[in-house]
């Protein structure tokens, strides 16, 4: 079983991106579980999404991890949560960050780092919802190819089919460049 | 009635299922014919739908039935209804 | 199998799987009011309104009070009838959900836990749902998004039966089923269409030509037998239930058990008996205990009423030690599952020693290690059989 932690806020679209994962991974017959931990429930309010990935029915619901892959949305929630807590030795890092600093670098010192710059990505193809930039699909993109789980094409297709038309074109391609632009750092 | 069966708890209307319920009557309504504009108004409001309307228009009360409430007499917009003691002053 | 013959499979939460299903057992009337965490399986069943792929009359109820008594109506005029809330919710509706009872309406209900306030909480725990035990509704429990989805379908099913007519609550967990996403496989529209009763066949209480009243005044004897009535349907959809779950197993090739699903129970000494999400982490409890040798089993409450008497007994007479998980407390006396089986157990002479473990409540997490825990507790007589012994997420005693 693959165990995978999205920390985000409140409107960050984590659920959304996790759940279309799950859709990804359906193509190759593979059982998901999606469960989503609001604290405030709130816009900006810190939330968790577990990801459980298997090649047979899940059972655990609870959400206490020991994860394989975290996927941070905003680095400053690296101040306000233990984000690697539980991470396995060795686990990936998917982060959304203008710079690989000496920080972050410290703090993930244990591990395989994916970082991409979200915001700028979806900034250029304008995918913004109430003036914030939708940084889910792009850390999607980069999950997908920091760990090979599906062909980036079957990825792609999923987005368009979620989103019809034009919004379907922009995830598409958001998901494609973060895909493209992910820049890997193995320090563990 | 079976609790072997579904039982449903409904009832179709019927005339005077509770008997005769004139008897449960202290006062009862009088229409002034003189005074009355037809406004239906009594027939409307009557809970036991004791109050039918003539061809003529007029209200006319079921004295059979009538229990006597008064809301005939505090619906009426003329004062064409009064209630006066079953029983004689 | 050509594309048009195969069944879909879609990433959807436990709230989805439910809408899907309303919308494949073409429903007529959907009154609602909007409560966290119920609110998704109405904003999806809109959609599909909106898009015209279901044809339904939504009813934006001004209250869940009004919402049950808007589905009332609807489903005594021979309504397919949907509606679902959650929490503070299902209390406000509560003396509709009664009346829907009395009145033999088959209404089908989705009932998504949450804890009650104050304090203010969104998470689950299932003291709200278990407030339906004496009204006379039918009361399923699923454990997962597509339990969901199959248990929305039988429910139509056994509530519209004419020896039944019952409304059929079906509840899950709130967020951790309710939120989170899983594969779920669908029925196509023509199979739903041939296991579920003609919406027409359902007999209306009202009819314009031959005007009735509803609930007026009986003797207080008829009232009584009103009541037994309703007693007797209960207990012959016992069985009836079997048959549905039979033949939709059969239909779907997915097999939970019945009344309750057991899990390596057969032989087991010790058995955990639990009900709803939190019963997943149980099993793997119990595969761990299994690899050290452990004798231990599982049994998932699918229906809590009618509650399945001879399967717990059987359960009861098989085991050494019960462990019952209840995600819920009765103030006063104890958790509710827990007392409800032992007096079962006195019933039919089973004196297993019985133990109540209240837990998982306002959503506080219940893991495999949890488990593993009350079974350590149970087996090293660090507790006594009793229905009240509160355990929190750690093994934290209090």
């Amino acid at each position: 079983m693959i165990e995978i932690r999205w920390h985000g806020r409140g409107g960050h679209g984590i659920v959304v991106a996790s759940d279309l994962l799950g859709e990804m991974l359906l193509e190759k017959k593979l059982y998901t579980l999606s469960i989503p931990v609001f604290g405030a429930e709130r816009r900006g309010a810190p939330v968790m999404v577990v990801t459980r990935i298997n090649n047979r029915p899940i059972m655990k619901r609870s959400a206490e991890s020991n994860p394989d892959i975290i996927i941070v949305t905003d680095r400053h929630l690296v101040d306000m949560v233990d984000v690697t807590n539980g991470l396995k030795k060795g686990g990936l890092v998917v982060i959304n960050t203008d710079e690989f600093d000496e920080e972050l670098s410290s703090i993930f010192k244990d591990f395989k780092v994916a970082y991409v710059n979200a915001v700028e990505i979806s900034g250029k193809w304008g995918l913004k919802l109430s003036g914030l930039p939708l940084v889910n699909i792009p850390l999607l993109g980069a999950l997908i190819k920091a760990t090979n789980l599906v062909n980036p094409d079957v990825g792609e297709r999923v987005l368009r089919k979620h989103w019809k038309g034009d919004l379907g074109e922009k995830n598409a391609s958001v998901f494609r460049e973060a895909y493209e632009v992910v820049k890997i750092v193995d320090e563990s | 009635m079976n609790p072997e069966e579904i039982l449903y708890p409904i009832s179709k209307p019927s005339k005077g299922s509770s008997g005769p319920t004139w008897m449960w009557r202290f006062t009862k309504p009088v229409i002034y014919i003189d005074k009355c504009t037809k406004c239906g108004l009594c027939w409307v409001y009557c809970p036991e739908a004791t109050i039918n309307i003539l061809e003529n228009g007029f209200p006319k009360i079921d004295y059979e039935y009538c229990k006597g409430c008064g809301i005939c007499d505090n619906v009426c917009p003329v004062d064409a209804i009064e209630m006066v003691n079953e029983y004689g002053d | 199998m050509s594309m048009e013959t195969r069944r879909i499979r879609k990433v959807l939460s436990g709230n989805h799987a439910a809408s899907y299903a309303v919308k494949l057992a073409n429903v007529d009337v959907i009154p609602i009011y909007p409560i966290t965490p119920q609110t998704t399986i109405v904003e999806k069943i809109v959609d599909f309104v909106e898009n015209n792929e279901m044809k339904a009359e939504v009813i934006h109820a001004d209250s869940e009070h009004s919402a049950m008594a808007a589905a009332i109506g609807a489903s005594a005029s021979g309504a397919r009838v949907y509606t679902a809330t959650s929490s503070h919710g299902l209390l406000y509706m509560y003396e509709m959900i009664w009346w829907a009872a009395n009145a033999r309406l088959p209404i089908v209900a989705g009932f998504v836990t949450r804890s009650i306030g104050p304090p203010w909480n969104i998470w689950s725990d299932h003291n709200d749902y278990l407030t339906l035990r004496d009204s006379g509704w039918i009361m399923f429990f699923a454990s997962s998004a597509q339990e969901v989805f199959d248990m929305t379908l039988q429910a139509f099913k056994v509530a519209e039966n004419p020896r039944v007519r019952l409304p059929v609550g079906v509840a899950w967990d709130g967020f951790q089923i309710s939120h989170s996403f899983e594969p779920v496989e669908l029925l196509r529209q023509e199979e739903v269409d041939a296991f579920l009763p003609d919406p027409r066949d359902i007999k209306p209480l009202l009819n314009v030509d031959e005007p009735i009243s509803i609930g007026n005044l009986p003797i207080a004897t008829d009232n009584m037998m009103f009541r037994e009535s309703i007693w007797r349907s209960m207990e012959r959809a016992r069985d009836y239930i079997k048959d549905v779950m039979n033949e939709y197993r059969a239909l779907s090739r997915r097999n939970y058990g019945y009344l309750i699903e057991e899990y390596k129970a057969m032989d087991a000494e010790t058995i955990f008996i639990t009900m709803g999400a939190i019963s997943g982490d149980a099993k793997i409890a119990v595969d761990k205990l299994r690899e050290n040798g452990e004798r231990v089993g599982l049994a998932r409450i699918r229906v809590i009423r009618p509650m399945p008497v001879t399967d717990l007994v059987r359960l009861g007479r098989i085991a050494n030690n019960i462990v019952v998980i209840d995600r819920n407390v009765s103030m006063g006396l104890g958790g509710i599952l827990a007392r409800e089986i032992k007096s079962i157990f006195y019933d039919f002479y089973v004196e297993t020693p019985t133990y109540g473990f209240i837990t998982g409540l306002a959503g506080t997490e219940v893991s495999p290690e949890d488990y593993i825990k009350i079974y350590r507790m149970v087996l090293d007589g660090e507790v006594e059989p009793s229905t009240n012994i509160w355990y929190y997420h750690g093994g934290v005693m209090k």
